[in-house]
């Protein structure tokens, strides 16, 4: 189960990393470059990231963060969250 | 008339029970004899698992855009709310979804679900408007209180609740003339306004042969060794099971030893342990009683077909669908003789006292030891089960509908601004005061689900590797080809959507990357509704398979989901590829086989998945779809790299003095480069001045054979290497080029077979089912895998030059990615031609 988790997060890891490098072209041409010169070490990043079994990201463990929701989503809950301090607000100015 | 059915009853834990069965097969009918009238089927997400299956079983009748699925909160990850507050919410969540879909009736086939499950049933608590019709399968707790109501106020404040619904309802249906006559005696229903509409059983519950090998399979399996007294049903009180057990113990020692007890069917353990001390108590052996556990509707049939007896001693029923579908699958059946079941059973010689031990154990005995009554019963039963008829209860229940409809018709419709309407009642309520923020994230994304706003379809193309990294392969090189095509031609019915994912977080978002216009706008998630469709072009196997549940989730709303399968080649060919990278392809495959289509790049690629997917245990609800289309190649379109260098002219002009044959693709070890550099230089020994050049980079696992390579004597010479040359110079490769060998052993497509054509170059190339596909007639093909054999075949294909007899590939047709992406979408059922 260890081993298991560890394998999964350094695929995560090197995955955050190209995706970090991926957003700054300079990296990125040093990075290409590497891979580039080098078939080996071109392989082995492949093997990590795509032919490690990867388990499927749930939300059941985690809660969901504002940014994790659509677009109408945050709409609706925008909504809400407004109507509900306001009562709220309603509330406390009527038993004052 | 538009028809909304709720099949909650479908999807709880009554779908392992009578209701369930009820409930599926009385929506098919319905759906099947509905002529002009439209039918919705309406899901909960909260029974996930339930939804594939349950599309699976309409997908032949009803469309899948009209099964739509309404979303809640999980309960479970709202235990911080009070239950009822959950519940009315839902309720409301419920209604109002259902009203949005504008039904001119709503018919729900089990009203009776949600006490211990997330199921939930209302009637007139929004939609105060609409008739609704409700199945009503018996009121036994009502009547037998001390045994089911008495014992849990909860229990009894909830069906109270639902009682109240069920006299809200407009239009009753009756499972049995006994459970019609309950409702109008103790719900004061009036009587016009419940119909009888009777159960029936599926047409492929009948009479089977079932052959000795398969009865010694089933036996073994079940743990039945001889003729057995067969019962499948529930197992509460009601059913009188233990009186079963203790009749059967009081037959006479023979007929016992002859004759095992069978209980088939998923019963709670509970119910098993009080049954099995039961028989101790009784005097019976462990091997006399036989609990078979879950059993699926074939294995049933089966056991139906081959009991000596069937028993169903229960004392109050709705209607007792086990004892026909018994009956219509020829098996001798003795019933109780109470409720609905004389009326199911239809003869009198069948019926005993469920009351009394001494009644059923003699019943049991007067079947099973005179044949002639066996047989009797056998013939009756088998013409009784053909009275009832799903197509009859569905054809009466319609009428009843039409009726109720047109009664209701003069009542103002309500169904604009829902979701506002909805709102309003959500918060006039105060039902969301005490809601933290992330219960209001869930209920918002819930409700957004349930009504999305009205928008153009939209066709999600998954462009991960492209957005996350380009790993600038072919497949890329197909990947931004495609989604080029499709941005510039849109589908008219689709707006296209370039989409990606990642590792770590779930769903799929929007790409700015792709925009002709620069924007700042960040990714968003995709707000994915029914009829969209998302198809999986790029290669991102790790990406996918963490994306599966979403991708399932997604499935499940309704949205179809296809891949693009590139090759086999991890799994056909281990060897030439890294120790993970078989199990990696598989996991990979294992995930996209399980939605709609996957389309292969070639009939080649599509007859080895089929033939890979055989000896496979995937599970796949709807069946296993597959197709196939080619590749584009008209390069033209994409923008050439450049550049040249400086001794271009010089190397070109001794790539000119002698026939030159090349290669092109990366030095791997599938790609035949070692095979083909022995023949030629069997070649050279023997004097023939031909060229060889190879153009690709160094790849993986061929060490000795770039060595050799970069040390040969004829470098330069004869043999040619250009490692990572531009676009601009292949071109002029290829144009001093007389013939391409194409020597690899395994290929998802065969790409720089076309490009040989467009340049109008010969094809020598090996004889693998896709190369045939692509090329047809238009290659020279060979077999040999050894150097000497394929120096003989060039030399052959040499002397069919001399005499210009040789296959010329100018005429060898091939696509342009216009009309590749074309294919792909006609083939994927996307209708609408790319303007």
């Amino acid at each position: 189960m260890f081993i298991k988790e560890i394998i999964k997060l350094e695929k995560t890891i090197i995955h955050q990393c190209l995706f970090f490098i991926n957003s700054f072209p300079r990296f990125k041409k040093i990075v290409v470059w590497v891979l580039k010169k080098s078939p080996k070490v071109r392989k082995r990043l492949i093997d990590k990231l795509i032919y490690r079994p990867t388990e499927s990201v749930g939300r059941g463990e985690h809660t969901i963060k504002f940014k994790e929701l659509t677009v109408d989503s945050r709409a609706i809950y925008l909504a809400l969250k407004t109507e509900i301090e306001q009562q709220k607000r309603e509330t406390n100015a009527n038993s004052n | 008339m538009r028809i909304v059915i709720d099949l909650q009853g479908a999807q709880t834990e009554s779908r392992f029970r009578g209701v369930g069965r009820y409930s599926l097969s009385m929506a098919k009918a319905i759906i099947t004899n509905s002529k002009d009238h439209q039918v919705i089927i309406v899901l909960s997400n909260l029974f996930p698992d339930t939804i594939e299956p349950i599309r699976a079983y309409f997908d032949k009748i009803l469309s899948q855009e009209y099964i739509q699925v309404w979303y809640a909160p999980d309960p479970v990850l709202e235990q911080k709310t009070d239950k009822v507050s959950h519940r009315k919410i839902t309720e409301l969540m419920r209604e109002a979804f259902i009203e949005s879909l504008q039904p001119d009736i709503i018919y729900i086939t089990s009203l009776f679900e949600g006490f211990g499950d997330a199921a939930v049933t209302s009637v007139g608590l929004f939609d105060t408007q609409t008739p609704v019709c409700i199945t009503s399968h018996d009121l036994i707790p009502l009547q037998n209180p001390v045994l089911y109501l008495e014992p849990n106020d909860a229990y009894k404040k909830y069906y109270m609740e639902k009682l109240e619904c069920l006299s809200k309802a407009s239009l009753l249906l009756a499972i049995s003339e006994s459970s019609r006559q309950e409702v109008i005696d103790h719900i004061n229903f009036p009587a016009s306004l419940v119909i009888n509409t009777s159960e029936a059983v599926e047409s492929h519950f009948k009479p089977l042969f079932i052959a000795d090998e398969t009865k010694l399979e089933l036996g073994l399996k079940l743990n039945i060794q001889q003729p057995f007294i067969l019962y499948t049903g529930g197992a509460d009180e009601r059913k009188n099971l233990v009186r079963l057990i203790k009749s059967y113990a009081s037959l006479p020692t023979k007929l016992r030893q002859e004759h095992q007890l069978v209980f088939a069917g998923k019963i709670p353990p509970i119910n098993v342990l009080q049954l099995q001390t039961a028989a101790k108590k009784a005097g019976l052996k462990e091997h006399e009683l036989r609990f078979t556990g879950y059993i699926t509707d074939e294995e049933l049939i089966q056991l139906y077909n081959l009991c000596k007896l069937y028993v169903f001693p229960s004392f109050h029923e709705g209607f007792g669908l086990p004892a026909l579908e018994a009956m219509a699958c020829g098996a001798a059946v003795i019933a109780a003789n109470a409720t609905s079941l004389p009326e199911v059973v239809g003869h009198t010689e069948a019926l005993f006292d469920p009351f009394s031990q001494a009644s059923i154990s003699d019943k049991m005995t007067n079947v099973l030891t005179d044949e002639v009554l066996r047989q009797t019963l056998i013939k009756k039963g088998l013409k009784q089960a053909q009275k009832f008829s799903w197509d009859k209860s569905a054809i009466t229940a319609i009428d009843e509908m039409e009726k109720t409809y047109l009664d209701s018709s003069g009542k103002p419709a309500l169904s604009k601004y829902v979701l506002t309407r909805l709102l309003n009642t959500l918060l006039e309520k105060k039902l969301l005061n005490n809601h933290s923020d992330q219960q209001l994230y869930v209920l918002s994304q819930a409700l957004a689900n349930n009504h999305p706003k009205p928008r153009k379809k939209e066709l999600f193309i998954d462009v991960s590797e492209l957005v996350n990294g380009d790993a600038k392969t072919g497949i890329q090189r197909v990947t931004r080809s495609i989604l080029n095509e499709l941005l510039k031609n849109q589908p008219k019915e689709y707006n296209i959507k370039p989409v990606y994912a990642t590792l770590t977080e779930q769903g799929y978002r929007y790409t700015q990357k792709f925009n002709l216009e620069a924007s700042d706008i960040e990714d968003e998630l995709i707000q994915a509704r029914i009829g969209d469709i998302f198809i999986g072009l790029d290669l991102q196997h790790h990406v996918v398979c963490a994306q599966k549940n979403y991708l399932l989730a997604l499935r499940n709303r309704g949205i179809k989901i296809h891949f693009v399968i590139y090759d086999l080649l991890p799994i056909l060919m281990p060897q030439v590829f890294s120790v993970n990278a078989e199990q990696g392809h598989k996991d990979w495959l294992n995930v996209v086989t399980k939605f709609d289509t996957v389309m292969c790049i070639s009939h080649a690629v599509e007859k080895e998945l089929i033939t890979w997917h055989q000896n496979q245990n995937i599970i796949s609800h709807r069946g296993f779809q597959s197709d196939w289309f080619h590749l584009g190649a008209d390069h033209h379109n994409v923008l050439p790299s450049l550049g040249l260098p400086k001794n271009t002219d010089d190397i070109l002009g001794q790539l000119a003095i002698q026939p030159t044959f090349l290669m092109v693709g990366t030095i791997e070890p599938r790609k035949g480069h070692k095979q083909v550099l022995k023949a030629f230089e069997r070649l050279w020994q023997e004097g023939i001045a031909i060229n060889l050049a190879i153009v690709g980079k160094q790849g993986w696992m061929m060490e000795e054979t770039n060595k050799k390579l970069k040390q040969h004597p004829e470098l330069n010479k004869q043999l040619f290497w250009f490692e990572g040359i531009s676009d601009e110079y292949l071109e002029k490769v290829y144009a001093n080029s007389l013939c391409l060998i194409a020597a690899s052993e395994g290929e998802g497509f065969g790409l720089p077979l076309i490009e040989a054509a467009q340049h109008n170059i010969s094809i020598i190339a090996r004889d693998i089912p896709v190369f045939r596909e692509v090329a047809k007639s238009h290659a020279f093909f060979f077999k040999e895998t050894d150097a000497e054999g394929l120096a003989k075949k060039i030399k052959q294909w040499l002397m069919l030059y001399g005499k210009n007899t040789h296959p010329k590939s100018g005429l060898m047709p091939w696509m342009t990615w216009q009309q590749s992406a074309q294919q792909l979408l006609t083939s994927l059922g996307i209708g609408g031609q790319i303007t």
